[in-house]
């Protein structure tokens, strides 16, 4: 019953967001743009320890729904996620323009490193298919508040040709049951959230194009009270980089991520590194091919990560990716990978597209 | 007698070089900005039509920029994306899809028919798009705010 009310007012925030963006273009200042992104995919693994949690063999499907519109300064965003494990709007913002800057309000993807803040749930845009581990999604296992509801504000000032941008959010971020739960827009009231502040930096040697370098810096407060925490303190703070230079493609991204634990006996504080680099390179205008290392460092015994025995602290994958058609793209990735309970290899053949 | 005939051979050289050089003017070949000639706008740097086309809001004189991209004209579109936007047709969709998906900027509508874009630029104010200028001699109702690229072989 619960699952059908969360349906049906996903269903009238959709109609409204639907209703927004159409009414809006018949006004002169006015624009609109829909994309629905979907994918289907196949997934065999081995190797799996005897009680693994995982299966040998599974499958994923789901669909991306995204809307924006613009009425002069006012923006609308939002992003609706349909898939085999979930229903969920994973974006919702207000918007208004000044300048080169934005000024967000609702829920949007912390601009943590590269890969949040470029990629979102339509995976026709990655290469890949799956996202590095340190930014995965907070229902995959992910270990960082990947989004956060509340203010951001976003731009970037030309100086020289070249672009400096920005990005700082003040929010609200996930608390931690069984995995981290960030707000649901939906349902405001049902969790215990707490601050989140982010900052990101970048530069771009010639601005509005695709290379940029940044640093960047969250801290987040994630009440886990269901876990044995009071609360958990978080501060994850690193550099990232995107290179490109036809036919080459370079991201990698580190992460320090500090965590204090606070239990009503004593609080304590570990600390890791992770971080990843992915090479792509196009063969031509249909055929490219990609690999991506992830490792962690000072992982072990470490008490937050002990939370998510199935996060992937180290992996290493190929792959490659046919364009095909008009906007559609197989991808076939290789991979090894190791959590805390598990050390197995994966395969993923998965169809992407967008119309 | 011969130098008679030897100062023919060059008046006939000097002629067809002036001859040439004026028929290669007439077919020389210029990628224009264009826009409606109601419209108040005037000129464009490249740096701005760049930006424009990348899906960055801008507005000059008080009006919002619309850009409306051209693809009636493989030759053209490319050289505007080679030359003026500096992307291949593939990062240059890329890079726009990635700007909607962030930002929530809607990217500039496409037009394969020259018809529907001369009418589009002549409906929305503040639209601009870029064509040959072989093309705009045709469109009274268009104006040019500025040559993009220029055929250097001719």
């Amino acid at each position: 019953m619960k699952q059908n009310d969360y349906r049906s007012r996903a269903l009238y925030v959709l109609i409204a967001l639907a209703s927004i963006s159409y009414a809006l273009p018949g006004y002169a200042e006015s624009t609109a743009d829909y994309l629905l992104f979907p994918h289907v995919g196949a997934i065999f693994r081995s190797g799996l320890v005897d009680d693994s949690l995982l299966d040998d063999e599974d499958t994923k499907y789901g669909i991306a729904l995204f809307g924006t519109a613009e009425y002069g300064k006012l923006l609308f965003l939002g992003e609706f996620l349909l898939s085999k494990d979930e229903q969920e709007i994973e974006r919702f913002q207000v918007g208004w323009t000044a300048g080169d800057s934005k000024i967000w309000l609702g829920r949007f993807h912390n601009p943590i490193g590269y890969w949040n803040s470029q990629f979102h749930h339509g995976s026709y845009l990655e290469s890949s298919i799956s996202r590095p581990s340190i930014v995965e999604f907070e229902d995959d296992n992910g270990l960082l508040p990947v989004h956060l509801t509340g203010l951001l504000i976003e731009g970037v000032k030309e100086h020289n040709k070249q672009g400096l941008g920005y990005a700082l959010a003040v929010a609200i971020g996930p608390e931690l049951s069984d995995n981290l739960e960030p707000l649901d827009v939906l349902e405001p009231a049902s969790g215990s959230q707490d601050l989140s502040l982010t900052l990101n930096l970048y530069h771009e040697p010639v601005i509005y194009s695709p290379t940029r370098y940044g640093l960047f810096i969250n801290y987040t407060e994630i009440p886990a009270a269901s876990r044995g925490f009071e609360e958990i303190r978080q501060i994850n703070a690193g550099a990232y980089g995107n290179w490109e230079a036809h036919p080459w493609r370079l991201v990698a991204a580190t992460f320090y991520v500090e965590n204090r634990l606070q239990q009503l006996n004593g609080t304590s504080t570990d600390s890791f590194f992770s971080g990843y680099i992915q090479a792509e390179h196009n063969l031509d205008d249909r055929w490219t091919v990609f690999g991506r290392g992830e490792w962690s460092l000072s992982d072990e015994n470490d008490r937050y990560l002990a939370l998510f025995p199935h996060h992937v602290t180290d992996r290493f994958l190929g792959g490659i990716r046919l364009d095909a058609f008009d906007r559609h793209a197989i991808k076939l990735e290789v991979s090894r990978n190791r959590t805390q309970a598990d050390k197995y290899g994966q395969i993923v053949l998965q169809w992407d597209a967008m119309f | 007698m011969r130098m008679k005939a030897a100062k023919l051979k060059v008046l006939l050289v000097c002629l067809c070089l002036i001859c040439s050089s004026s028929i290669a003017q007439t077919t020389q070949r210029s990628l224009l900005l264009v826009c409606s000639e109601n419209s108040t706008l005037e000129s464009l740097s490249h740096a701005e039509v760049r930006k424009l086309f990348l899906g960055v809001p801008m507005t000059k004189d008080q009006v919002r920029l619309r850009p409306l991209l051209n693809t009636s004209d493989r030759l053209a579109t490319d050289v505007f994306l080679q030359q003026i936007i500096f992307m291949s047709k593939r990062e240059y969709e890329r890079q726009l899809l990635s700007r909607v998906f962030r930002l929530g900027d809607p990217r500039p509508p496409e037009f394969e028919n020259i018809d529907v874009l001369v009418k589009a630029l002549l409906d929305t104010p503040g639209s601009m798009s870029f064509m040959w200028s072989e093309q705009l001699v045709n469109q009274s109702e268009l104006k040019s705010l500025g040559v993009l690229w220029t055929d250097s072989k001719n």
